[in-house]
């Protein structure tokens, strides 16, 4: 086991080694780095690949159908032959486009969805770029595929684009609020804002164990994160009972998939952040750091799923409700509590008391969550109630 | 990070901004210019990165292209009949503007000739946010408080303005 744990830094070693033997030490950091980012994304594409095939199936599971089937065994091939498809579409630029920032775009949008690649830790030994800023250079770089959403959406010369282009900005501003505040607690806890550092911190203790504080920070995060990429419930930017596909709506074939890709590679950063901040990143018994870390992002990416499954799409003024009234007190709720918990020391508790704190908290949480739902029925029905006892009653 | 990799990187980017720079100003229709100046202010984190101050960096980034671009966008795009710029401002203001734009060079430029500038005495690729976040809440405590003290005028300011309207 101890072997395969370090593999990745194993085979850098000697990848290095073998590189600058031939090319010098300053070429070969080049090459080094060229090779590293060549090796993440092949990786990413083909795990989009396979996350859009388990999409598309759990997403038919929840609503009783069977999904893609037909394109190799179980339709594991479906992603393939759609992305060979998009490659023949015709490319269409619309007649009123502004020609270069529509085609401009999508790289603005995928580009800076990639690199934020660089700083997530794979093992304790597999860091591209030890960043002693990385979490902020994270929260940095996932501004970047909004702007391109909102200058796609005007590039495109259609009103819907615009608008879709208009609601991704109000839900950044809106919501990249409580995003960066729920990050805090973390790096209070942690003591820094490099990635590898915050993973490291939770060798013994998972940040989500961190009482109280741990599940309300990540419920912000998961939900501040969902709303920023723009992922059902929270997908208005794209709604297409109201303005059909929203910002992409002029783009076809690789220019559309390149803003899907980004979409798919940006579901995945707030699951791989949310891992390492809250889950331990690379800790985990018996398998390989880089596998958790896999692991652990194919299950949030699963939670998504469910959550697009199962929620409808929120109304604009619940979104922006939710956003100011909802997750930015329990944000500053939860940065006061982090710096409770770290002033009383209390990550050093037993663990299992921690467990029983959280799942205490989260009980509450549920039951506090379902009788507001239960008020908000008997409120919604207690007109009709009314009316259908008057019938009675006449 | 060798001299020839690190010299090229600042031309690349000193280019890009100044490219930028120069965008905002001339181009045509008011979205290009704010596209140029997201171009240029990202070129300036970039540079902030090769100063070694990455903590200043990404926050650039962040506040400006991840903040205010996307607000200035979004309110350049409410206001329709304003997309196409008038295509000459007075002559006199454009006098008025070349006479200012001169002078400010000169001093910067004098300034940057004249300036006792400091060599680094600790090591470049040191981290910089922990001797940042003491130093504000330590040295610079007084002037820190003043600047929240700003920022919370401005946010009273903004709720009664919603108020009222």
């Amino acid at each position: 086991m101890a072997v395969l744990n370090d593999l990745l830094s194993q085979v850098g070693g000697w990848l290095g080694g073998v590189l600058r033997a031939l090319l010098g030490a300053d070429l070969a950091t080049i090459v080094f780095l060229v090779i590293s980012a060549g090796v993440i994304l092949t990786f990413l594409a083909a795990c989009i690949t396979l996350a859009i095939w388990a999409e598309r199936k759990v997403i038919a599971r929840i609503q009783d159908r069977v999904g893609p089937n037909r394109v190799g065994p179980f339709g594991l091939l479906q992603s393939v032959a759609d992305v060979l498809k998009l490659f023949a579409k015709e490319d269409t630029i619309p007649g009123g486009a502004d020609r270069l920032v529509f085609i401009l775009a999508p790289l603005l949008a995928v580009v800076p969805s990639l690199m934020i690649y660089a700083v997530l830790p794979w093992n304790w030994d597999a860091v591209v770029a030890r960043l002693d800023v990385g979490i902020l250079y994270v929260l940095a770089l996932a501004t970047f595929p909004t702007l391109a959403i909102l200058v796609a959406g005007w590039a495109s010369y259609n009103k819907y684009t615009l608008l879709g282009g208009m609601r991704a900005a109000v839900q950044l501003i809106s919501y990249e609020v409580p995003e960066v505040l729920a990050v805090l607690p973390v790096v209070v806890l942690a003591g820094s804002l490099s990635l590898w550092d915050i993973a490291a911190a939770q060798r013994a203790v998972w940040f989500i164990l961190a009482p109280v504080v741990g599940p309300l920070a990540f419920l912000v995060f998961f939900i501040a994160g969902l709303a920023e990429i723009n992922r059902s419930p929270f997908d208005l930017v794209e709604a297409e009972s109201e303005i059909i596909a929203g910002f992409h709506m002029e783009y076809s074939g690789m220019r559309w998939a390149l803003f899907f890709l980004a979409e798919y590679a940006n579901a995945f950063t707030v699951s791989a952040i949310a891992s390492v901040l809250f889950f331990g990143g690379w800790h985990g018994p018996l398998l390989p750091g880089y596998l958790w870390v896999v692991l652990k992002t194919a299950l949030l990416f699963v939670v998504m799923v469910w959550i697009r499954g199962t929620l409808p799409r929120l109304r604009y003024d619940q979104l922006l409700a939710l956003a100011w009234k909802g997750l930015l007190p329990v944000a500053l709720v939860s940065l006061v509590l982090a710096v409770a918990v770290r002033e009383l020391g209390a990550m050093s508790w037993h663990p299992l008391l921690l467990l029983g704190i959280n799942l205490g908290v989260v009980y509450l949480l549920f039951r506090w969550y379902t009788d507001l739902w239960r008020a908000a029925q008997y409120r919604a029905a207690a007109p009709l109630l009314e009316a259908a006892m008057q019938g009675v009653r006449s | 990070m060798s001299e020839a990799i690190y010299t090229a990187a600042f031309y690349v980017f000193g280019l890009a901004a100044v490219v930028g720079a120069l965008g905002t100003v001339a181009a045509r229709r008011l979205i290009h210019n704010a596209l140029f100046l997201v171009l240029a202010l990202a070129s300036a984190a970039a540079l902030y990165v090769l100063l070694s101050a990455d903590f200043v960096a990404v926050v650039q980034i962040l506040v400006y292209t991840g903040a205010i671009m996307i607000l200035l966008l979004f309110a350049l795009m409410l206001t329709p009949q304003q997309v196409e710029l008038p295509a000459t401002a007075p002559a006199g203001q454009q006098l008025a503007a070349a006479l200012v734009a001169v002078v400010l060079f000169g001093l910067i430029v004098a300034a940057v000739l004249t300036g006792p500038w400091r060599q680094a005495v600790v090591p470049l690729n040191a981290p910089t946010s922990a001797p940042l976040g003491t130093a504000l809440l330590t040295t610079y405590v007084f002037p820190f408080e003043l600047v929240s003290l700003v920022l919370l005028v401005g946010l009273i300011g903004a709720l009664l303005l919603a108020r009222e309207s």
